[in-house]
């Protein structure tokens, strides 16, 4: 068996028995026609398993499924039946969520959080209540009549589960998050403070009897400050955790007979609880992800406030000197007219290279406002490719080595962004290529020239190649001791994306790197490809 | 690498990552009288210290791919030979100075850098 197959082995086994495991606790929960639950975890951990772990582990979900409800007193058939909606409800909300909206499983952002509230707990648990209540009428185990309350009990179980089950797991995993720092003792102090509440409050206003005192001023709604709380100063982690923990305390409450949902049979208080718990996670969920989005925007603009003065500072100190040096050989007469000269062509380039700088964060702020327009016209990329090459200094020309082909390879683009690709690329080849040569090929296959840039340097590690391509991230290896902002590869891939191509790379560690950029010859297409973050206009 | 014409020692090692940078302070040295030797990071830094005499000065930069400041002042601490040539680092990023690697350097100097203040740093350790 391969290493991939047994991995697979165990995820399966794993969350298969996870599955029965959460889903008897569910079943305890006063099970509407003996199988609709109002409270159905297995749906939240079988998403967040397929989003986080593997998700060609379904049949984990399916097996799980299959013998909790044969465990259950369900026919084999029967089994079948709801373990094929409950498979398909994980399968479909896990693709959609992904293929829709580009899902962070951390919920950092409100489309995050809209997305799964919409496609997975409101759209997905559909699948699962009418395959599985629709399996129980075929299979004698209930009357059409009881159909409609327990396909409800079914799908606002199966909803509470992704909306509070999920979120959890899915924010509690461990990610990395390049521009957050360690918690403070101050804040960890905070969390624990809030929890504490949080736990206290539920208890206080779901634990109560009706015959206690202050019972009928106890209501739901006062447990929303803790909520807003929490998501305000935790973002989605935070609104994850207060929800769960209100709604485990609340269920138990109305699961005894206690709390302002009591409405004679647990199942409808329970409902009661359920489309509170709804609104309250949903709500605290959005809330959650907008703080934390507008925390990441803040960190990124102060991250890019720091890396842009600390960079431009080093052209600057280049720009002074030679300013210095051209003064002072005026001032005391004693520089030759070549040198003077020298000084005044050394100052013209540095001032171009740091307006070179200011653009580039320029387009950042372009780009990230979906500003960025592209001028197409036709462009010989043969040509394009030596201009850049003998644009660079002397020492770095003398490295590059270029295979372009003997004809003309021209096609529709904006000149100045796809220069700005290659002198990109090229310069990071030449920063990182350990002093040895840099290979630049230029080759044409079928509708689309492809531009490969070879470097033997320090290469990058199979974890970095997709994350260098986000902004302020350079790989592990060369981190340490890098310049520039960070965000080359960046807006290189914003580039390339708009003019609907595509940019990659092939590394090893130690050995170098090829970034290929692949270009259609004709022009851009009118919208950028999916996975593109930010819409970039054309015209 | 280098503005070496003649085998007697050199005055300054300037490790500067940064091709514009190195080479304006080069010419500003060399205008100056002084014999400067230049290399783009720790690593070359390191090699070269192995197979010249000794310096008067390194001029360190401080964020260098391969082998940056922090790297190299802790190699230079661990070689006897040139573990005590005088070094002062010159870095755009501010909290460099309360980096624990720069107790062992001379100065903190932050880019842009003024003519004056490196001309008279070097003249310092070189007269």
């Amino acid at each position: 068996m391969s290493t991939m197959t047994a991995r697979r082995f165990i995820i399966v086994v794993a969350l298969a028995g996870a599955y029965i495991l959460v889903a008897r606790f569910g079943l305890a929960m006063d099970a509407v026609s003996g199988f609709a639950t109002l409270v159905w975890p297995p749906t939240g951990l079988s998403l967040a398993a397929l989003l986080l772990v593997d998700e060609d582990a379904w049949a984990g979900v399916a097996i799980g499924a299959f013998v909790t409800n044969a465990w259950a007193g369900a026919t084999v058939p029967v089994a079948l039946g709801i373990a094929l909606g409950n498979t398909l409800e994980a399968v479909a909300a896990a693709w959609a969520l992904r293929r829709f909206a580009d899902f962070h499983p951390s919920i950092d952002r409100l489309n995050d959080a809209l997305a799964l509230v919409a496609l997975a707990a409101l759209g997905s648990t559909l699948i699962s209540a009418t395959i599985g209540v629709g399996s129980l009428v075929l299979g004698h185990r209930i009357d059409v009549e009881a159909a409609g309350h327990t396909w409800r009990a079914w799908w606002l179980g199966d909803t509470m589960g992704d909306l509070v089950v999920a979120p959890l797991l899915m924010t509690m995993a461990p990610v990395r998050r390049s521009l957050d720092e360690p918690p403070s003792r101050r804040r960890i102090v905070e969390a624990l403070a809030l929890e504490a509440a949080t736990i206290a409050s539920a208890v206080w206003l779901f634990g109560a009897r009706s015959n206690q005192p202050m019972a009928s001023f106890r209501e739901a709604y006062m447990i929303f400050p803790l909520l807003v709380w929490a998501a305000l100063r935790f973002g989605s982690r935070g609104a994850a955790v207060a929800t769960f923990s209100t709604s485990a305390i609340a269920i138990a409450g109305a699961a005894s007979g206690r709390g302002p949902f009591l409405h004679g049979r647990l199942a409808d208080s329970l409902v009661s609880l359920q489309v509170f718990m709804a609104i309250a996670a949903t709500t605290t969920l959005i809330l959650g992800a907008i703080a934390q989005e507008r925390r990441h925007a803040l960190a990124l603009r102060d991250s890019l406030l720091s890396v842009a003065s600390h960079e431009l500072r080093t052209p600057l100190s280049a720009l002074q000197l030679r300013a210095q040096m051209l003064t002072r050989g005026m001032i005391h007469r004693d520089a030759s007219a070549e040198r003077l000269e020298d000084d005044a062509l050394a100052i013209e380039r540095h001032v171009k290279r740091l307006s070179g700088l200011v653009e580039d964060l320029l387009d950042i702020s372009r780009i990230m406002a979906g500003r960025l327009r592209l001028q197409i016209e036709p462009v010989d990329l043969n040509v394009l490719l030596r201009e850049v090459v003998d644009r660079l200094a002397p020492e770095e020309r003398e490295r590059v080595r270029l295979e372009a082909t003997g004809a003309s390879v021209v096609g529709q683009w904006d000149r100045s962004r796809v220069d700005q690709v290659v002198t990109n690329l090229l310069s990071n080849a030449i920063k990182y290529g350990a002093e040895a040569p840099v290979e630049v090929s230029l080759g044409c296959d079928g509708d689309r020239a492809r531009i490969a840039i070879r470097d033997q340097g320090i290469g990058i590690a199979a974890a970095d190649q997709e994350r260098i391509f986000g902004r302020f991230e350079r790989a592990q290896e060369s981190s340490k001791n890098a310049v520039g902002f960070g965000l080359g590869l960046w807006i290189v891939k914003q580039i390339v994306d708009a003019a609907g191509g595509s940019v990659h790379v092939k590394s090893e560690l130690g050995k170098g790197s090829i970034f290929t950029v692949e270009l259609p010859l004709g022009a851009a297409p009118e919208a950028p490809s999916p996975g593109s973050p930010e819409r970039l206009a054309h015209r | 690498m280098g503005i070496e014409a003649s085998r007697a020692p050199f005055d300054v090692l300037l490790v500067e990552d940064d091709a514009d940078v190195r080479e304006t302070l080069g010419i500003a040295l060399t205008d100056e009288g002084y014999r400067a030797a230049l290399v783009s990071d720790g690593l070359s830094a390191l090699e070269w210290l192995r197979t010249h005499p000794k310096p008067r000065l390194i001029l360190l930069d401080w964020m260098m791919p391969r082998c940056g400041g922090e790297s190299f002042l802790l190699q230079r601490a661990r070689d006897p030979v040139f573990a005590d040539v005088p070094t002062v680092v010159v870095t755009a990023d501010a909290r460099v100075r309360e980096a624990a690697a720069v107790r062992s350097v001379a100065a903190v100097l932050l880019k842009p850098v003024d003519l004056d203040t490196i001309l008279e740093t070097v003249r310092r350790y070189c007269s």
